[in-house]
């Protein structure tokens, strides 16, 4: 029997994961396709463990949904991120987001770095602006540092929520209410019943409000996070790093955004999620998404980076027919692995108790400055090396090739790479200034 | 203290292109480096055709291109063909280079699939440039805007590689490698630590040093004879285990490509050079005996042969460790997979890539050992699932061979990966692996595994944009083949051709 071909795609949820997933689908299916957004109740509750800072990809993201700065900033309280400053295990450090190694003559930059004793943060661009407290965008096709400095956006997930919602195209049919009971058969979820009657057919359904999932799903993981969040008004944005503080138990991090200081702290109390990921979180016609599937801690970018990730799976593997094995097994497949990566970054802030996959990247690097990438891991070198290196991680040895640039070669080409950095941050305007400017400009050209 | 010394055993394109990397690398920084040959030991010319990372190799090295091709007697390569694999009489390119181009992140060949699955006649081939220009027998250099078609592909080389080894043997001597004419004979033990120490020559001299390559070939000098590391067999996925290779005369212009036919009971392969042929027949000694292998091959020769075939032996599979203790096995001492996707230099390159990455920082390099054996045990599993590809995406059945790979239980990276195209054109990902997704849909859609759905998100453009979308890469591919000089000609205005063949030939 030849199966029915795909027709419909409900989507279960109000919050971020199920707006992303909406406005990703909304321009990816076919005209002949029906796809309907139900905003359940209560879905958006647990949207602060997203957290408050996505990497530079959303930039990408956003725009192929139609949202470029241009809409994103004005609607919102979006500001520039240049990544976060932590004050974890007795250290500070600037986490800027990744930037491709520098590799000279066959060796990555930082093994000479080492060589001379300094500090490879140094060299970075965005750590550079970051510590200054400076933002403005890199131009495009110029040989300047500046060009390499790479920003992500501080950002609050109701209001994306809110933005993605408001511009999803009119094909997206919109229904709003509690569900009050669910018909199933198997692994096949026939419809969803709201509390006013309505019922809710679909062949596909993306659930991010946790309403059913096929028995044997699976959980890996297993501790809960509490977190509460504040938001102080202020005359902002008064920074360009999210500020992340451990605490006795847990932690609590700042975020400068346009009108205010937003404030979450992981703690004993508040909101609850467990962390960890669902085994299968693709089961039958329904796939799990959003936070109850993939439990990441926002102590890091990890949970954006797989909403992100999880959309861009989805919106690969949307199926052709009702017989949608293959499509469900490959997307758990990409689900685990991105989770697993990420999660193996989040244990790198740890100092024991590694997995075997940490324990081996880590001990390459202190054993030589290695850095081991596994396949298309969402946390990339550099985002590892200022980790390492932030953690405190010296490496015993470095690379023997190294030391192939005579001493005063490396030297004075150091300082002149470093002051360059130095000269271009030093120039930047503060990121409020440059905010502010921007904001001034895209009003009077929108006006 | 770090490494002062290193010993490679063995001469061959393998033991040679080792020394050439490492005395490159290592050469200023005082390390010593001592290459064993024995001329009386036969060295196997592991595949005379390469992959385009060998490029990278050779500019890493500051090779001149034209003058490394004029002495090893090189051909560009664009891509190989496949005859008879799918079924008897089908043929294909796998092109080193990509079907159109992604548009808006979809990948190009849903957009091929779209028009096949609504009836509309479509050769993926029209929208590969390097597939077009090697059927036409035409060759140019890729430009510098690899967005624009007819400059998105790869191309490697078709050489001697007894050549290639001899002229890397003069770079590496000019700098600083001893070589030493003998054979090993005895290795000798650290006694604290096992490691070797040194080994001894039939002429009773000896070498001692920090660091083994052992490039002795399927026998293992060191790492198998000595430390016994243990071979993983491979053969019940890729059983053929006996090869005869033999050269003879060109015929006809120079091609830019490779050939692989399948045959009964193994494939043969054809790469032209410049002065000659290098013909290959690699079997299932179960299916086939050594003479009627011999008689296949011969009968099939394009022109006489200029030499005795030589009959090869060997097991597919890896060393357990490629590095053990303070040896490395690079080369066929590592591991042998068939040359049906011409890995087999590649795999010596990243070997020697590998190495010089994880260079010992001091005598204790198990660390080194355990990263640089889970690099290449990557790597490897990833070309043999490739290769299996070849041999179970297909609808033959006409021998107890294909009948075997027929029923044959399949790993299931390979199964779900055949799975996911069928279904939907899919191609799994990944980062480290010699060959993306533009391979795996060559092999097989080449192979007529055609997938019954694709990407849905093509379906959200009007089909008009897509055919007008399809034709003009298609339009395009075609106006840059025509465009593009005969490989003949390409090589020689290029100063590639060896001036003793061009003299021969006037």
């Amino acid at each position: 029997m030849v199966p029915a071909p795909l027709t419909s795609i409900a989507i279960l949820g109000g919050g971020l994961a199920g707006a992303f997933a909406a406005a990703r689908l909304a321009r990816s299916l076919p005209d002949d396709m029906t796809l309907t957004l139900v905003d359940v109740p209560g879905a958006e509750a647990k949207d602060l463990f997203f957290g408050t800072v996505t990497t530079p990809a959303a930039y990408n993201v956003m725009l192929a949904l139609g949202l470029g700065e241009p809409e994103v900033l004005p609607q919102t309280d979006t500001t520039f991120s240049l990544g976060t400053q932590y004050s974890w295990a007795g250290r500070e450090w600037v986490q800027a987001f990744h930037q491709p190694l520098p590799v000279m003559a066959g060796v990555q930059f930082h093994q000479y770095a080492a060589r001379a004793r300094q500090d490879y943060a140094d060299f970075v661009m965005s750590v550079a602006a970051a510590r200054r407290g400076a933002f403005a965008h890199p131009p495009e096709g110029q040989k300047t540092p500046l060009a390499e400095l790479e920003y992500g956006y501080h950002f609050l997930p109701a209001q994306w929520a809110k933005l993605l919602h408001d511009a999803l195209p009119a094909r997206v049919e919109r229904v709003a209410g509690e569900v009050a009971s669910v018909d199933t058969e198997g692994e096949t979820l026939r419809s969803v019943k709201l509390e006013d009657g309505r019922t809710i057919e679909a062949d596909l359904f993306i659930d991010a409000a946790g309403v059913w999932s096929a028995p044997g799903s699976g959980w890996t993981g297993g501790s809960m996070i509490y977190a509460e969040e504040s938001l102080t008004p202020a005359q902002g944005p008064v920074g360009v790093v999210r500020t992340l503080q451990q605490l006795d138990y847990g932690w609590s991090a700042t975020t400068p955004l346009r009108t205010g200081t937003h404030t979450l702290t992981a703690s004993k109390s508040g909101e609850g999620l467990k962390l960890g990921r669902s085994d299968r979180a693709w089961i039958g016609n329904v796939l799990s998404f959003g936070l109850l599937a993939t439990g990441a801690d926002p102590l890091t970018t990890a949970p954006m980076t797989l909403l992100m990730r999880n959309v861009e799976s989805l919106a690969e593997l949307i199926p052709f027919t009702t017989d949608m094995r293959v499509e469900a097994r490959e997307y758990n497949r990409r689900h685990r692995d991105d989770f697993d990566h990420a999660h193996l970054f989040e244990r790198a802030f740890g100092t024991e108790g590694y997995p075997d996959r940490l324990a081996h990247k880590i001990e390459q690097f202190e054993s030589r400055g290695a850095l081991v990438q596994y396949d298309l891991e969402p946390f990339e070198a550099q985002d590892w090396l200022l980790l390492h290196l932030g953690m405190g991680r010296i490496p015993k040895a470095r690379d023997v090739l190294a030391d192939r640039v005579p001493d005063a070669q490396l030297h004075s080409q150091l300082a002149t790479m470093r002051r360059a950095v130095e000269t271009v941050a030093a120039k930047l305007p503060p990121a409020k200034v440059y905010h502010d400017g921007l904001l001034r400009y895209l009003g009077k050209r929108n006006a | 203290m770090g490494i002062q010394r290193i010993c490679i055993l063995g001469g061959g394109t393998a033991g040679w292109m080792t020394a050439a990397g490492l005395s490159n690398k290592f050469n200023s920084l005082g390390i010593d480096i001592t290459l064993i040959e024995s001329d009386a030991i036969g060295t196997v010319g592991v595949g005379e055709a390469t992959l385009p990372h060998i490029r990278m190799f050779n500019q890493a090295l500051g090779i001149d291109e034209a003058e490394f091709m004029r002495a090893t007697r090189a051909t560009f390569k664009l891509g190989i063909e496949f005859c008879d694999w799918g079924r008897l009489g089908d043929r294909y390119i796998h092109p080193f280079g990509d079907y159109g181009a992604p548009v808006d992140g979809i990948e190009f060949h849903h957009f091929w699939l779209r028009l096949l699955q609504n009836g509309h006649s479509a050769a993926l081939d029209d929208f590969s440039y390097p597939v077009l220009a090697a059927e036409a027998g035409k060759f140019r250099m890729p430009g510098p805007d690899i967005s624009r078609i007819g400059s998105n592909f790869g191309y490697a080389y078709q050489f001697d590689s007894g050549r290639y080894a001899k002229y890397l043997r003069g770079y590496s001597e000019a700098r600083g490698v001893t070589r030493m004419e003998g054979r090993v004979v005895e290795a000798a033990r650290e006694k604290k630590s096992g490691d070797i120490a040194s080994v001894t020559l039939d002429d009773g001299r000896s070498v001692t040093a920090d660091l083994f390559i052992d490039c002795s070939g399927f026998r293992g000098v060191l790492i198998e004879q000595e430390l016994q590391t243990g071979y993983e067999d491979w053969s019940r996925w890729l059983p053929c285990d006996r090869a005869q290779a033999v050269p003879c005369e060109a015929r006809g212009p120079s091609l830019p490509y490779t050939r692989a036919t399948a045959r009964e009971a193994g494939w043969q392969w054809r790469i032209p050079l410049q002065h000659r042929t290098g013909n290959g027949y690699v079997y299932w000694s179960e299916y086939i005996s050594d003479e009627q292998a011999t008689e296949q091959l011969m009968s099939t020769l394009e022109g006489p042969a200029t030499a005795d075939p030589k009959q090869l032996y060997f097991k597919t599979g890896k060393r357990k460790q490629l590095w053990n203790r303070n040896v490395v096995a690079i080369g066929l001492s590592g591991g042998f997979l068939e040359p049906l996707e011409s890995t087999s230099i590649y795999l010596i390159q990243e070997g020697i890539t590998a190495l010089i990455e994880l260079f010992p920082t001091s005598l204790d390099m198990e660390r080194d050992a355990s990263e640089y054996n889970r690099r290449m045990d990557l790597g490897f599993d990833r070309v043999r699932d490739f290769l299996l590809l070849h041999y179970v995406a297909t609808q033959r059945e006409d021998s107890p061979m294909w009948r075997y790979f027929r029923n044959m239980e399949l790993p299931d990276s390979l199964s779900e990966k055949m799975e996911a195209w069928r279904s939907r054109g899919y191609v799994q990902r990944y980062e480290h692996g010699v060959f993306l997704p533009p391979s795996w849909i060559a092999v097989m859609a080449g192979q007529n595994l055609i997938p019954q759905g694709r990407d849905r998100r093509v379906d959200a453009r009007p089909m008009a944009d897509v055919i007008a979308m399809t034709d003009s890469i298609a339009k395009q591919s075609h106006a840059a083949v025509a465009s593009t000089p005969n490989h003949g000609d390409f090589l020689k205005r290029y100063g590639a051709i060896d001036p003793s063949i061009m003299d021969a030939a006037e």
